[in-house]
């Protein structure tokens, strides 16, 4: 992994940049992220509403995305759990404060759609695991609940992008690429505030179940 | 707004880690971008469904130039001045953008299919604030065309280059947004967008 040293992320807000940007969502952005909210219907909402069948799936197919959505269901339960204690417990500034507080109800919301969708599709949600979060080690300071954000964030990403290619449901991968997106912005927001590169590589990276269980193992009791 | 100049070793050093990486990772792709400029090694699955899966990474790569050609103009310095923080993240991003094009113009032709050209670009007169809210469009745009072509691509191989892009077009977008001062990450899930969507958002940018 790279690491640039990186003052120049700690932006100062200039109030008039602020101020375009957020014409800029509101004006383009905005209405148009509506009418896509409202296409996205394919994805996740749709297959949380129960009502889709998948007809054309095989059982084969189907189990095998189980599987990699229970998966990821694990990985979002070990995020939402930690951003949830760091935002409660790690001495954070009001920067990382908002930080902390975003990402996890974006986790949480991961949570919740990949139970629906694996119900939807007849699976069993697994349950929450138990985490063994080292207090010392991870909430401490705002900076080693950064890093950690940092490490599981990348891992994430990768987690995805290694999981994405096997999956054989339009629905589940929809649901997938609206996911794995926000995790890497989730990311690259993390690395800002860190002070390392928001993208510090042309491609990511894409890890098999067994390379994330080896990173994530330490964070599971 | 920030006190990082390009031109310190360390921040030059930073971007040839950044090109330097890309090359080792690529190496990683293995079935994905590499292994095709390395000589055009691709799969059975991978040429059995080139068809459709071509016509969807001559789109990319038509949004990939269009990126690689509005970075390209910044750090130029087209869009006026830009301060340390923004210019660094021009060079970044405009890094990036062409190491995509370049893998994509050498996937194409392994896959049997030939690359479209660069297309001719426009863009308004911009200054540093509209560059970066720019960016902002373009990126988030880009990351919804990937997420609205993935469902459909066909080979495995290509799905992999593909997912190995997607997610980087997502961090540029909340980079920008970090670099704009607005919230990086602004909704749980993100929407995807079909070509025709994509082609109206950047209409304005193609001559």
């Amino acid at each position: 992994m790279n690491r640039i040293e990186y003052k120049g992320l700690e932006v100062e807000t200039n109030a008039p940049i602020e101020e375009l940007a957020a014409q800029a969502e509101d004006g383009t952005n905005r209405s148009a992220f509506l009418k896509r909210a409202a296409i996205f219907g394919g994805g996740v909402a749709a297959v949380a509403s129960g009502s889709m069948a998948f007809p054309a799936a095989s059982h084969a197919s189907k189990a095998s995305d189980i599987e990699i959505l229970n998966f990821a269901l694990t990985l979002e339960y070990l995020e939402s759990t930690f951003y949830a204690i760091g935002f409660d417990k790690a001495p954070l500034d009001a920067r990382s404060k908002r930080l902390a507080k975003v990402i996890r109800d974006h986790e949480l919301a991961h949570v919740k759609a990949l139970v629906s969708t694996i119900q939807s599709l007849g699976g069993n949600p697994v349950k929450k695991p138990k985490f063994n979060f080292n207090p010392d080690q991870l909430y401490s300071s705002q900076q080693a609940f950064l890093q950690t954000a940092m490490a599981l964030e990348d891992t994430g990403v990768s987690a995805y992008n290694g999981a994405g290619p096997a999956l054989t449901l339009v629905p589940v991968k929809k649901a997938a690429a609206s996911i794995v997106a926000v995790e890497a912005m989730h990311a690259s927001w993390v690395r800002g505030v860190a002070g390392t590169a928001p993208a510090p590589l042309a491609f990511d990276q894409a890890l098999t179940v067994d390379q994330v269980l080896a990173i994530a193992k330490p964070f599971f009791g | 707004m920030s006190d990082l100049d390009v031109r310190d070793p360390d921040v030059q050093e930073a971007i040839e880690q950044t090109r330097g990486a890309f090359l080792r990772k690529a190496a990683l792709l293995g079935g994905g971008a590499l292994a095709v400029s390395a000589g055009g090694i691709f799969t059975a699955d991978a040429l059995a469904h080139s068809k459709s899966d071509l016509d969807i990474l001559n789109f990319a790569l038509t949004l990939e130039y269009l990126e690689t050609d509005f970075y390209d103009r910044a750090r130029r310095g087209e869009f006026g001045n830009l301060n340390q923080g923004v210019q660094l993240f021009a060079e970044v991003l405009y890094s990036h953008e062409q190491a995509h094009v370049d893998a994509l113009n050498a996937m194409i032709p392994a896959l049997g299919g030939t690359p479209v050209s660069a297309p001719a670009t426009k863009f308004p007169s911009l200054n540093q604030r509209k560059f970066v809210t720019t960016a902002i469009a373009l990126e988030q745009t880009g990351v919804s065309a990937y997420g609205g072509a993935f469902p459909l691509l066909k080979s495995n191989d290509v799905k992999a280059a593909a997912l190995s892009i997607h997610s980087v077009e997502a961090r540029h977008a909340a980079y920008a947004r970090l670099v704009a001062g607005t919230l990086p990450a602004h909704v749980a899930f993100y929407p995807a967008l079909n070509k025709q969507q994509v082609l109206d958002i950047a209409k304005p940018f193609l001559a």
